[in-house]
């Protein structure tokens, strides 16, 4: 609505009308200025009128009809505020506004329950766009887990728990993620533990991607499953020689080009097979670099099976730029991977820059803190490896006595000090802790069901420990009565570097393996 | 082009009265007369109050701005509540039924708030000429409200043209397609 139709006159007869009243104004203003002032001082005289005049134009025109004076404290004449002003709102108008904001408020209150998770599932898209799909699964899978603490945090409100319940359909986020990630093939198999939201069995009958991999798995399900067997066969039967290796080996290179075979996952059955079979070094890396090239061929990503001991691989060949590239990329997938950071201190450690090692090392403690706001457990593991590779054997003993009352069941923490000791030449105390660390890791397995701490690194730790201590110690400590049995049963043990027979040899000095990275083992 | 930007405003009635109030009440806490007050009407004022134009560069600006802000932050929460849940937490009517349906009218709420989010393009003007023409605005003001009057007067523009019921559209196609 414009001016001219507020009061019904026609803008120029306005315009006009002002103007009249502006010029009679500045007549009255110019006769009473001609009265108050002297006639010789004509400029002064014309400066006052104008005050003047801005004082009568101070009074407000009505804006309506813009003949009538504004009433006092309004802005339009009665007259035109009587005709036009109608702010008048009805009850159920106040009722609708007050619904919509109390509406709205319920509103925010959903986002802000439903947020966290959301951001969760938020960030494994991010993953997923840059085709990060371990992580992107892990993200997805945390959502979950982020709802419940969520919600364990507002027991108090028990409508919360409407708006945080995940459904089929992140479920099937996680699904095509798998998919992508691991083997369409593999992903088939594990279905059911994916779709586990309480709507999925249905949902999957109407999923455009359950119903496309599960046509891909009728396809290749016999050839997938022939790749198997030979795997199988080889780890069932605990046949491991290299000659038992060779034609496994031969059977699964006939299946390779074949349709329905991922390049990538056949290498890493060759890789583990040759590793199983012993057959040397130039066999064993030779496939896991094939891996590693065919990675990119594949549809999916095995990286996490073998990129950590590709980087080891690359690490022993001095192959240290290869492998720092590797690095770079795994720790773009999870920055709270420990692996990584301990494989670019040992390469700092062998080019002899321990300080890159150390600000490295330190950016991970700070990036995972607890929530207690200590450092991690394997923070803890980092700082005294940096401790003993420097030299500072007391700040190792002290660290590991910090550590293990915040974490008992670490046996790296043991193991370190054992190699601490080792290169301090103290053998029987070394070889108390290899004995302790190992304990703890048989403990661990037994009665917590994870065999991840029994690891190379522990048995050839023990293996060196044991050996120097029944060759230079005393044997009196508590444990020294295992020592001729612990050797026995590692004599002929193949550990996978040439660098523990070495020691044992005599052809290498223990306090160089241990500080220098000589040996990844120990 | 009148007849389609009234349909729209018609299925999206929710947000279309919750504007015509919020800009009926700015009348009357400036001082606006208002001509004609109603909010669901066929013709291009749909969703607003026709009302005399502000006469400072303050009144302008909260005649063109105050109701949007309120649209805004209502809107905003009501799209997320339901976007949030559908799309990233992935409720599906297989889940609960009740639930997604409730998640679906927040998206349908939401998104009728979000397209009754700018101002009658005459109030945005008023508030360009008084601000900007006529300066009567102070230079910091002008500066500081220029990034808002702009996107108001792009955001009015696109709302008489219904091109932000397209905007609206193409975000949810777009995350249909992302969860498929």
């Amino acid at each position: 609505m414009d001016n001219e139709n507020l009061n019904n006159i026609p803008e120029e007869e306005n315009k006009e009308e002002l103007t009249e009243a502006v010029e009679a104004a500045e007549d009255t203003a110019k006769e009473e200025a001609g009265e108050a002032v002297a006639e010789d001082t004509e400029d002064s005289g014309n400066s006052e009128a104008e005050e003047v005049v801005e004082e009568e134009e101070e009074e407000k025109i009505c804006p309506g009809c813009k003949s009538e004076k504004a009433a006092r404290g309004h802005e339009y004449c009665r007259k035109c505020e009587r005709k036009y002003v109608k702010t008048h709102i009805g009850f159920f108008r106040y009722v609708a506004g007050a619904v919509a904001l109390i509406g709205s408020l319920a509103a925010f209150i959903i986002v802000c329950i439903s947020a966290l998770p959301s951001l969760q599932v938020f960030e494994g898209h991010i993953y997923q766009t840059g085709h990060i799909m371990y992580s992107a699964i892990e993200s997805f899978r945390k959502a979950d887990e982020v709802a419940s603490n969520v919600s364990s945090s507002l027991s108090g409100l028990s409508f919360a728990d409407k708006f945080l319940q995940t459904g089929s359909s992140l479920d099937n986020k996680i699904f095509k993620a798998s998919v992508k990630f691991y083997n369409p093939l593999v992903s088939e198999q594990y279905k059911q533990y994916i779709f586990d939201s309480p709507g999925a069995a249905e949902y999957q009958e109407h999923s455009r991607a359950v119903k496309k991999n599960s046509e891909i798995y009728k396809k290749y399900e016999d050839m997938y499953l022939k790749v198997e067997d030979i795997y199988d066969k080889i780890v069932n039967t605990e046949k491991t020689t290299p000659e038992d290796g060779k034609p496994a080996l031969e059977e699964l290179e006939k299946l390779r080009g074949q349709e329905g075979i991922d390049e990538q996952l056949l290498n890493l059955y060759c890789y583990d097979i040759a590793g199983m079979c012993e057959m040397g070094d130039d066999i064993v890396y030779g496939y896991l670099d094939k891996t590693y090239e065919s990675r990119d061929k594949a549809g999916a990503d095995w990286g996490f099976l073998y990129l950590t001991q590709y980087i080891d691989s690359l690490i022993k060949r001095d192959k240290d730029d290869d492998a720092m590239k590797i690095i770079d990329e795994l720790r773009k997938r999870d920055l709270s991977d420990e692996k990584p950071v301990k494989q670019l201190a040992r390469i700092y450690l062998k080019r002899n820059e321990l300080d890159k090692a150390e600000a490295e090392i330190n950016n991970y403690c700070a990036n995972n803190l607890t929530t207690e706001n200590t450092f991690s457990d394997t923070g803890y593991q980092l700082l005294i490896w940096l401790a003993r590779v420097r030299g500072d054997y007391d700040e190792v003993e002290e660290t590991v006595d910090v550590a293990q009352q915040l974490y008992e069941l670490i046996p790296e923490y043991n193991r370190q000090l054992a190699l601490a000791y080792l290169a301090q030449g103290k053998y029987d105390e070394a070889y108390e802790q290899a004995y302790l660390a190992d304990e703890k890791a048989y403990y661990r397995a037994s009665y917590y069901n994870d065999s991840s701490a029994m690891t190379e690194e522990i048995y050839a730790t023990l293996y060196v420990s044991a050996f120097l201590a029944d060759k230079y110690g005393e044997k009196d400590t508590e444990n020294a009565e295992h020592i001729g049995d612990i050797i026995d049963s590692f004599k002929d043990r193949n550990f996978t570097t040439d660098t523990v027979r070495q020691i044992i040899e005599g052809k290498l000095d223990v306090k160089d393996a241990v500080t220098k990275g000589v040996c990844d083992l120990i | 082009m009148r007849l389609i930007y009234v349909i729209f405003k018609f299925i999206l009635f929710p947000g279309t009265y919750i504007r015509g109030f919020w800009e009926h009440l700015t009348c009357k806490i400036l001082h606006l007369p208002v001509e004609s007050e109603g909010y669901l009407r066929a013709d291009e004022a749909c969703g607003h109050v026709e009302h005399a134009l502000a006469t400072t560069h303050w009144s302008a600006w909260l005649m063109a701005t105050g109701p949007g802000f309120m649209m805004f932050n209502a809107g905003m929460a009501f799209l997320y509540a339901g976007v949030l849940n559908i799309f990233y937490m992935g409720i599906t009517p297989y889940d609960s039924l009740g639930m997604f349906i409730f998640y679906v009218v927040l998206i349908y709420l939401g998104v009728s708030f979000l397209c009754s989010l700018f101002p009658l393009t005459e109030d945005i003007l008023t508030y360009w000429h008084l601000a900007y023409t006529e300066k009567k605005a102070p230079l910091i003001l002008r500066i500081l409200a220029f990034p808002l009057a702009l996107v108001t007067r792009i955001g009015a523009f696109f709302e008489r043209n219904c091109i932000n019921f397209l905007l609206a559209i193409a975000f949810i196609v777009l995350h249909i397609l992302l969860t498929l």
